[in-house]
């Protein structure tokens, strides 16, 4: 779809203005640009630092010459390209349909007219290719525009970033593997019976929503697509015979193209005539869109001053980041006329060793608690049976607090802690979240096609409030809400239906962004599942904060994202193999940066993930629990030779008091967060939480509870605690 | 001041202005295989391409325009030959308070000329043209054309979308359009206006949901008390016999308009026989047809008829619950995505006068 251009890109390429941001990737970013006479197109164009390849400018040009070969009717017309600019740009037609990937993801698989229609359309189209001696070499379904009038093939498998070099001499020419030819994917020539193949791999995908050699790491699809059978699982019966001879290993023995066009459509009607309702209804609104479309630049980001200190680089700092984490991000989701530069290759780490981290107490200070001085409970509830997954726990409204428990959610009254209402539907603690004005909750279908539905309920009243939101093709059972902000919930979810296959769980692992105004998925990207939750996740200008324990509990895992597109801005892993496993329930930000505990107190830049300070030993023996910031001050629960509270000045990382060495010993309860009050710094500590005095330093007095997260009510007059079987509301001072 | 009363007339007078731009050509090759009609300019705009197929009835001409600098694209509506452009004009700064999904948004009205003379009418705000080389058209300008101007969305004329449908369209798609309109004419009438301008021509179908444009066709026509049988721009089919007779339009003729329009959608004909309609939609379109406007239902139970009220309707948008994915057939969306397509790629030619104003200035004078 069309983002907004950011504060970075130029006013113009060449004699185009720009005006829209189309997709980017690891080469380059692909614009919506318009000429002096208004002619408005997509234009491509290349990383000044690719540009500086000879070789790579070689063969963007091929990838040029190739696009005008296929011509306007099969691919994207085109207008114009500079190959030798210092910036190379390509300016082709902006092609009025998605992607065929959006296409399935948006209605489904689609009706076996469809899939005839558009097989013998791409099969004319790869005649035409063919008869040029031309050979496409990556058809793959992000590279098919669905428009009204037949779908345009585009991204031929010529230009890739330099990088990827070592991909071609596997075989891996394209990223995923899946749509590659057997020939191709044991390093062979690609011939253009390869692309038949191709073809056919497509349709399957078209037909049935799934690729014939499934989803998974490009090692496993190359294995798959050279020695297994293809799984045409859900592909209309009468086209199996067709598609099977188009997969056939030898490629001698499949079909031309010449066939294919004769066996799968007889020519009647015209090709809009067989398109499904939802898919002509994307193409009107795409035809629309582009006209409505008012141009604007988003401003310069918060911390963006750190750019300017970067060490000298063509490339603006975001995208020197983008390369230099290894990102490649592909353009699923980024709308019509877009060029998949690359696929999407997942930067996930972590191996899929699963498990349940077991924290260990990094002290055996015997827990004493006093309640002189306490103040009493303003309520307190017993009844409660806390599953304590989700660490802190939701505010939304004025004056509600949500519980996800074991059974059902619980809306309390923040004022009287009365239950407000219950919603048995929420099972787990990830099928719920808030923006601080509704609840939102995540369900889906435990049998059948997969579908994520999203359903909004007013803070008090649990009431539906919104239509439910309906996204199909998403295991809505295992999908985790990670944070609505504004109209955007972001998800983790999983493409396709619910499995009881638990290998199968494992893979097609999205993070998702759902406009809650449309319903509609703004966009997904990938990542790889390593068997550990949640995803901890925060929004901070326009970045998606993200944050998670690695498979094997070695690494925590921090990373950025565009909320506009998802793109990965950085990531960054921190070593947790000297500390206690440090678990938290929330993130701590501000607007520059994330802050985390482990073996040191660490901050880290929202510009680029880098370590902006360290504050600790480093050694085996301290350990910082989960930290939360405060008008510039970062607490902490520190171990090692003190115990207690320590404050941090945020911007530099400079102590700032630590709570004396001579207080009450206390055991500190790491993996919560301390609550910051006017008058008193609260230490959640075993079995209470530990009023500690900035003043002089020292533990005022510990409330006993066994809450084990708290939560400060939106009036900041109390704080609320959830534990393992209570709910209480202390006073806040 | 030189330089937009210069403008104005070659938006006056397109032919004119093109032949003596011609003799210059010469010392322009680029110019020489320029085709006289793409120089049109009428307002601030550059014309690109008529809206309308050639040979067509219809109510106004409309054409997609574009500004000088290639940054905005519009539906631009000027009066047909033979209408007087001054009412024209009223009509259209009248339009402007029009508004509503199904309203094509009138945002741009040339100021009326002085030689019409329409007392009255003019908007201070109206002649606020787009920033550009050349600037809005002089409100004083003694030669000033009519027009107003719309953004440009990809639109198709009802007719033009039954020509590229193959014949009339499906039932889904009449109750959709019907149901829209009457929910416009119902805003409309409840401030106290008439549309006076509803025929078949009049309605554009977009891809979310058709627009009333044309606004106020009849009135432009002729005067009150006048007859209007017959007269340029005026479908007889969609035109109450109380206003054909001359009676000054009310909202009982707007629904005389829209039972015509949908007969039409429905059938090919805007007076179809009874059997011919589709058997859901008889009644109603046959009640908007009566000939006695105390028998036609208002726009409102026009409305309720046809998008009957569900349980998940706004009060803002009722109509819009027919216009789900589907509501228009495939080759219709086709049509609308060519028609954008080619202007997306529509490029305004080079014009010597864009780029250097002051030379354009030199020859006219000469």
């Amino acid at each position: 779809m069309l983002s907004p251009l950011t504060h970075d890109d130029p006013a113009a390429v060449a004699t185009y203005r720009l005006l829209a941001r189309l997709g980017s990737g690891g080469m380059g970013t692909v614009y919506l640009a318009r000429t002096p006479g208004g002619r408005t197109v997509a234009l491509k164009t290349v990383h000044a630092r690719l540009a500086t390849d000879p070789a790579f400018r070689a063969r963007f040009r091929l990838e040029t010459d190739a696009a005008r070969i296929i011509g306007a009717r099969h691919g994207a017309a085109v207008v114009d390209a500079d190959p030798l600019a210092e910036t190379p740009w390509l300016a082709t037609e902006y092609v009025l349909g998605p992607p065929l990937d959006d296409a399935v993801a948006l209605g489904g698989p689609l009706p076996e007219p469809t899939v005839r229609a558009l097989g013998a359309a791409l099969a004319g189209a790869l005649a035409q290719l063919h008869s040029s001696d031309v050979v496409h070499r990556d058809l793959k379904p992000s590279n098919v525009l669905v428009t009204a009038y037949g779908p345009k093939i585009i991204d031929f498998g010529i230009a890739r970033a330099a990088g990827d070099d070592h991909l071609t001499r596997t075989g891996a020419a394209a990223g995923t593997p899946a749509f590659m030819s057997p020939e191709q994917a044991s390093g062979q020539e690609h011939p253009p019976a390869g692309d038949v193949f191709a073809l056919a791999g497509v349709l399957v995908f078209a037909a049935s929503g799934h690729g014939p050699f499934g989803t998974g790491s490009p090692a496993d699809l190359l294995y798959r697509v050279r020695y297994a059978e293809p799984d045409l699982t859900g592909v209309p019966e009468a086209l199996l015979p067709l598609l099977t001879a188009c997969l056939a290993k030898d490629p001698a023995a499949r079909p031309t193209t010449g066939d294919l066009i004769a066996h799968l459509h007889d020519g009647h009607g015209e090709f809009a005539d067989h398109l499904p309702p939802l898919l002509l209804a994307d193409i009107a609104r795409r035809a629309t869109d582009v006209w409505l479309h008012a141009p604007h630049r988003l401003p310069v980001p918060a911390g963006a001053a750190f750019a300017e200190t970067a060490p000298s680089t063509p490339l603006s700092r975001r995208r020197a980041l983008t390369l230099g984490s290894g990102s490649v991000l592909g353009l699923a989701g980024a709308g019509a006329g877009v060029w998949a530069w690359l696929n999407s290759r997942d930067t996930e780490g972590g191996t899929a060793t699963g498990g349940t981290p077991t924290p260990t107490g990094p002290t055996a200070i015997p827990a004493t608690t006093a309640a002189d001085g306490a103040p009493a409970a303003l309520w307190q509830q017993d009844d409660v049976l806390d599953r304590e997954e989700r660490i802190t726990p939701l505010l939304a409204g004025a004056d509600v607090v949500g519980l996800a428990e074991t059974v059902s959610f619980r809306a309390v009254d923040t004022k009287t802690g009365s239950e407000l209402w219950a919603d048995s539907k929420v099972r787990e603690p990830h099928q719920i979240t808030t923006d601080g004005t509704n609840f939102y909750v995540s369900d889906g279908n435990f049998e059948g096609p997969g579908a994520l539905m999203i359903r909004t309920l007013a803070a008090r009243t649990g009431k539906e409030t919104a239509k439910t939101i309906t996204l199909k093709g998403i295991d809505g059972t295992t999908t985790e809400l990670l944070a609505a902000v504004g109209s955007t919930l972001f998800t983790a979810s999983r493409l396709g239906k619910r499995e009881s296959d638990s290998d199968a769980n494992q893979i097609g692992w999205h993070l998702l962004a759902v406009n809650l105004r449309t319903g509609k998925e703004a966009w997904r990207q990938p990542y790889a599942w390593d068997g550990v939750r949640p995803w901890l996740a925060q929004v901070v200008g326009d970045q998606l904060i993200l944050g998670k324990n690695s498979g094997d509990l070695d690494t925590f895992l921090v990373q950025s994202r565009d909320v506009r597109t998802g793109r990965q801005l950085w990531k960054r892993r921190l070593p947790l193999k000297d500390s206690a496993a440090f678990k938290p329930g929330h993130l701590a930000l501000d607007d520059r940066h994330i802050y985390l505990g482990g073996d040191r107190l660490r901050a880290l830049r929202l510009t680029d993930g880098g370590i902006a300070w360290e504050y600790g030993s480093g050694t085996g023996s301290t350990n910082y629990g989960v930290p939360t910031v405060s008008r510039g001050i970062v607490y902490a629960q520190e171990a090692g030779d003190t115990q207690g509270i320590v404050a941090v000045r945020a911007p530099a990382g400079i102590r700032a008091w630590r709570q004396s060495p001579s207080d009450r010993p206390l055991t500190p309860e790491f993996f919560t967060a301390p609550v910051v009050g006017e008058r008193y710094v609260y230490a959640p500590v075993r079995g209470g939480l530990n009023a500690v005095d900035p003043l002089n330093s020292r533990s005022a007095w510990v409330f006993q509870t066994d809450a084990t997260r708290y939560v400060v009510d939106k009036e900041r007059t109390r704080i609320i605690g959830a534990g393992e079987s209570s709910v209480v509301a202390i006073p806040y001072a | 001041m030189e330089r937009s009363r210069t403008q104005g007339e070659s938006g006056a007078s397109p032919a004119a202005r093109t032949a003596p731009d011609r003799p210059s050509a010469p010392a322009r090759p680029a110019a020489q295989e320029r085709p006289a009609a793409q120089d049109r300019r009428i307002g601030p705009y550059r014309l690109i391409t008529r809206l309308d197929p050639p040979g067509t009835a219809v109510p106004c001409r409309r054409f997609v325009a574009r500004t000088p600098d290639g940054a905005r694209t519009v539906l631009l509506s000027t009066p047909l030959p033979g209408t007087d452009p001054a009412r024209f004009a009223a009509e259209a700064t009248a339009a402007r308070h029009l508004l509503g999904p199904w309203i094509a948004p009138v945002t741009d009205v040339a100021e009326p000329t002085g030689a019409a003379g329409v007392a009255g009418s003019a908007d201070p705000t109206g002649s606020a043209g787009p920033t550009g080389p050349t600037g809005p058209t002089s409100p004083t300008g003694p030669t000033g054309p009519a027009w107003y101007a719309s953004p440009y969305v990809p639109a198709l004329p009802l007719p033009v979308a039954l020509a590229v449908h193959g014949g009339p369209l499906p039932e889904a798609t009449v109750r959709a359009v019907g149901a829209a309109l009457a929910e416009a004419l119902a805003a409309a009438h409840s401030q106290g206006l008439t549309h006076a301008g509803v025929s078949p021509a009049a309605v554009l179908l977009t891809a979310d949901g058709p627009r009333l444009s044309c606004f106020g066709a009849v009135r432009a026509a002729a005067a009150d008390g006048e007859p209007r049988t017959g007269l340029p721009g005026l479908d007889p089919g969609a035109l109450a016999p109380e206003q054909a007779s001359g009676g000054r339009p009310r909202p009982p003729g707007d629904v005389f308009a829209l039972g015509a329009v949908l007969a039409y959608a429905a059938t090919g004909h805007t007076v179809p026989e009874r059997e011919e309609l589709p058997p859901a939609l008889r009644e109603v379109v046959s009640s908007c047809l009566a000939r006695d406007p105390a028998d036609r239902p208002t726009a409102g139970a026009l409305m309720a008829s046809l998008a009957p009220p569900t349980a998940h309707q706004t009060v803002l948008n009722s109509a819009g619950t027919l216009l789900t994915p589907g509501w228009l057939p495939g080759r219709v969306i086709a049509a609308l995505a060519r028609q954008s397509a080619e202007l997306l790629a529509a490029e305004l030619p080079e014009l010597p006068e864009q780029t250097v104003p002051a030379e354009h200035a030199t020859p006219a004078r000469a």
